[in-house]
């Protein structure tokens, strides 16, 4: 190990016209028979939701394979204009800023080899990334 | 943890916090040891140009930021995706959240993304941005800074940071850069004034390079 990581900041409330794209939380092709919903709210200490914090999700594809794929955030190459996903690639990773009540929706395919999907919490105020690292 | 003469640091919001200590991961699974990946798909080249994404030109000093992205081994980090957001030069964001009474430039969005290169580099062009009041207390005004949200190769190498200037009168006034609470990690957020970066007649360069967490051994 050589160098000091460089520190996180806090995400602030204003990444909502950068980060998020169309069918962020779209991982599975389109009409896959075998799509899973999982859905939910993100919760303050207080109960409250919390309406401004950005979800990411990275998992295995269901052949356990863990290479994943480009195109979760796809653009229109002339226009510019963010398109979300093709439909066809199973990218493995997914990205949702929840609504005003706090909830989230992930449509993907249960990852193979593993029963879990990696989850990175961003959000206002918070300061630490969720995997607070090795040093 | 150094002492400083500094503001109160910022802690962020109480309601948000952890309430038991975070817990180091030694050994990630090998889930985690991977991480998604973007291609040419994701990202088109004017994406990088943040002063030509509407049909006129933004106010402001224009600048090149660019910098390396690393491990903390010195492994350059390919073909990544860095994603940028930023106020405006008046200290405005194109957010409809921010109600701070400066004017929005219609020129100006303040969103930006690129890939890393093959030696992990990464290169914007935008406009400096302004300052602006932030909290009740009117005469808090968050210094400079450009938003920077980074992957590695590993999920685990997530990095959502800020970057400020030199010489900025109010870094050492502001509790979000003392968030940070060592001193010479602070400067790890501060870029460098460049000249050989500069475009001539056209933007000033700073340099501001990156080191992700470990990844992958």
């Amino acid at each position: 190990m050589t160098g000091r990581r460089t520190p996180p900041q806090t995400i602030g409330p204003y990444f909502g016209y950068a980060l998020p794209r169309p069918d962020g939380g779209r991982i599975a092709p389109t009409g896959h028979p075998e799509t899973i919903t999982v859905h939910g709210r993100v919760l303050d200490g207080q109960g409250e939701p919390v309406d401004d914090a950005l979800l990411e999700f990275w998992q295995p594809a269901p052949d356990g394979s863990r290479t994943g794929a480009p195109g979760s955030l796809r653009r229109e190459a002339v226009g510019g204009a963010a398109v979300g996903r093709d439909g066809v690639a199973f990218t493995g990773f997914g990205r949702v800023a929840t609504g005003a009540d706090g909830g989230y929706v992930l449509r993907t395919l249960r990852p193979g080899g593993v029963p879990y999907l990696s989850v990175c919490v961003l959000a206002r105020g918070l300061l630490q990334h969720p995997s607070p690292g090795r040093t | 943890m150094t002492a400083t003469d500094g503001p109160e640091p910022y802690t962020g919001a109480l309601s948000r916090q952890p309430r038991n200590a975070l817990v180091v991961v030694d050994d990630p699974d090998a889930v985690e040891l991977t991480g998604p990946v973007f291609g040419t798909a994701d990202v088109t080249e004017p994406d990088a140009d943040l002063t030509r994404q509407h049909p006129g030109q933004p106010l402001g000093e224009r600048i090149t930021v660019t910098g390396r992205v690393q491990d903390r081994a010195g492994r350059p980090v390919r073909g990544q995706l860095v994603e940028i957001w930023q106020a405006n030069a008046a200290g405005r964001y194109a957010h409809r959240r921010d109600q701070h009474d400066a004017p929005l430039d219609p020129n100006f969005t303040g969103a930006g993304r690129c890939l890393t290169d093959e030696q992990g580099r990464y290169r914007f062009t935008t406009i400096r941005p302004g300052a602006y009041p932030w909290g009740g207390n009117s005469r808090s005004w968050r210094p400079a800074h450009i938003h920077f949200s980074l992957f590695g190769t590993a999920f685990t190498q997530r990095l959502v940071t800020q970057m400020y200037f030199p010489g900025d009168p109010l870094l050492p006034l502001d509790p979000i850069w003392h968030a940070v609470r060592d001193a010479a990690d602070r400067q790890r957020l501060v870029a460098a004034y460049d000249p050989e970066l500069s475009v001539p007649g056209r933007s000033l360069g700073y340099r501001w390079d990156v080191v992700l967490d470990a990844g992958p051994r």
